[in-house]
């Protein structure tokens, strides 16, 4: 009974409790009902166009997509050079069944398209693909055994290219264990003949600080008469830092070629 | 009698309480160890943990110091005790010497067998020995000063010393490639004679000496023999050179030319030329039994010596 409004019709129920309301007053509390059962319409019966707006987008919809997916196809034009690089990696690859085993056997035909634009790219010949694998192993910080057992197969192999020239070069310069290096120089050294390969080893004798790769590099290139080497040879001697047996090794050469 | 031996007992006690060995673990199965240490015993053993152990007389206790903890110019703090610093860092474990160690003793570090190490010491003094046992992870080892004694340890490993030694024995299990140099000092190796190897022997002032059960089957040879000043058909590198030198000459994009054998000077169109010099250079690659792992030993100043085990 906390309502006052209750408590209040409760205790006085008597004086109005034998009145009637009039029509008016009826017919609005129904004409409000009637009003409430429209508001708790369904959308498309309260906007009998709009299912058909909607219906218009999704059509819209579809035609977009479908022209956008068909943009994506190849065109005619396109089918040919499509037929051409799809045939070259067969001639190229020896063993095209080995291929075709790896393929997934359940392949969907999603992914059949996924594999045309595959082949499509132009497939990358390996001719030599120890060089590669060598390579990697050639850079690899991790292990200086890795980077040396890596040169030793270059060796070994008896296989050089520029690639390899570039990174052995970079080795000698800048690997950070001394074996690595005087492996790779050993390397290096067998193509000395080179012109630019010797413009590269004279280049390394006046950078190096570690003492066994500059009696490596004065071994090497000692007997050069090369303006540019006597000149490092006269720096290094010259130098207090340097270490005692490069300079002795230094002084030798140049004794020995009556340039002291 | 009785007071003779209670005296004894007392000095005994006294002396075994002089001494006293300090210990620093680390707990750790694997990974690799990086040791900048004037000189250290490495011991390689069937454990989880590196053990750090430094004997120490209290005599040598600097009563001065105590409460105060040893720093250098090297930013490196003694966390240890026993002059050094030991920081971890994820697989790295990094021990560093803290000003100068005075022990007579050297450092003893019992190490899991599988770990890796990396020791490098370039300072002058205090240079002390480095042996390095029983190890079966990859040692790479660089040192100016120290002498350097490994045993049964399977490899890879690159050593380097400059003014030091390098002893290395060998156990049957092999893992190549292996690089031992010293420029100044001797490189003694000794092999068990069935190990199966492609072997290269260096040296440039030295001798080279094998045992006869090797029977080294030689692919290469380079003997260059240096008689002195004759440098003067040596011409500049932009115009023609005499190449006299019997270096293997390899060619870019081919197989490399195999070795040439000494011949009179020829001339040729090069923008080099190699000319004799005063020394006797022997570099020496082959296999032994077959070939194999690859094992590389030179000495620029010494002799090389390759033993049976």
């Amino acid at each position: 009974m906390s309502d006052p409004i209750k408590r209040f019709v409760q205790e006085n129920r008597e004086a109005f409790d034998h009145l009637e309301p009039s029509a008016a007053v009826l017919q609005r509390i129904k004409d409000q009902l009637e009003h409430k059962t429209v508001v708790k319409k369904g959308f498309f019966k309260r906007h009998e166009k709009a299912k058909w707006l909607v219906a218009a987008s999704i059509l819209l919809g579809l035609v977009f997509t479908y022209t956008l997916y068909d943009e994506g196809k190849p065109t005619d034009a396109d089918e040919p050079l499509h037929l051409v690089q799809k045939a070259a990696p067969k001639a190229a690859d020896p063993e095209p069944s080995l291929a075709k085993t790896t393929e997934p056997p359940l392949a969907t035909q999603d992914e059949a398209p996924k594999r045309k634009k595959r082949r499509a790219v132009p497939v990358y010949k390996a001719p030599e693909p120890l060089p590669q694998a060598l390579h990697a192993q050639l850079v690899d910080s991790s292990s200086a055994s890795i980077r040396l057992a890596a040169i030793l197969e270059i060796e070994r192999s008896g296989h050089m290219n520029d690639e390899i020239l570039t990174a052995l070069s970079k080795t000698i310069d800048q690997d950070g264990n001394s074996n690595v290096r005087v492996a790779a120089l050993d390397v290096l050294g067998k193509y000395a003949h080179e012109p630019h390969i010797a413009d590269l080893l004279i280049k390394s004798l006046g950078t190096q600080d570690d003492p066994l790769m500059q009696l490596s590099l004065i071994n090497l290139l000692g007997g050069v008469d090369n303006k540019e080497v006597d000149e490092t040879l006269f720096a290094l001697t010259n130098d207090p830092r340097t270490f005692l047996a490069v300079k002795d090794e230094a002084y030798t050469v140049l004794l020995n070629q009556n340039k002291l | 009698m009785k007071k003779q031996i209670i005296t004894l007992t007392l000095l005994l006690s006294l002396c075994f309480s002089a001494w006293a060995q300090k210990e620093y673990k680390v707990a750790k199965s694997t990974g690799k160890l990086h040791l900048n240490l004037n000189g250290a015993v490495i011991e390689g053993y069937d454990g989880n943990e590196i053990i750090f152990s430094s004997q120490k007389t209290q005599e040598e206790e600097d009563e001065r110091a105590k409460g105060l903890q040893a720093i250098s110019g090297t930013g490196y703090k003694d966390n240890t005790g026993m002059g050094i610093n030991v920081t971890e860092n994820g697989q790295d474990i990094h021990v560093n010497m803290v000003g100068n160690r005075i022990d007579k003793d050297l450092l003893k570090i019992h190490v899991p067998k599988q770990f890796s190490i990396t020791f490098t010491y370039h300072k002058t003094l205090q240079a002390e020995l480095i042996v390095i046992n029983n190890i079966k992870g990859e040692i790479e080892l660089s040192t100016s000063y120290n002498k350097v004694k490994l045993e049964n340890n399977s490899g890879p490993m690159n050593i380097k010393a400059i003014y030091g030694s390098v002893d290395v024995a060998f156990e049957n299990d092999i893992k190549g490639p292996v690089s031992i140099i010293s420029v100044y000092d001797y490189v003694d190796v000794a092999l068990p004679a069935s190990t199966k190897a492609n072997i290269e022997l260096g040296t440039s002032y030295g001798k080279l000496y094998a045992a006869d059960d090797f029977n080294i089957t030689v692919t290469e040879r380079n003997v260059e023999k240096e008689e002195g000043a004759r440098g003067h058909g040596a011409t500049a590198i932009s115009g023609t050179a005499t190449r006299t030198a019997d270096t293997p000459r390899g060619t870019i994009n081919g197989a490399p030319t195999p070795p040439i054998a000494p011949v009179a000077p020829v001339v040729e169109d090069r923008t080099l030329g190699f000319v004799y010099r005063g020394s006797e250079r022997e570099n020496i690659k082959g296999t032994i039994n077959g070939g194999g792992v690859d094992l590389i030993f030179k000495s620029n100043y010494k002799n090389v010596y390759l033993r049976t085990r």
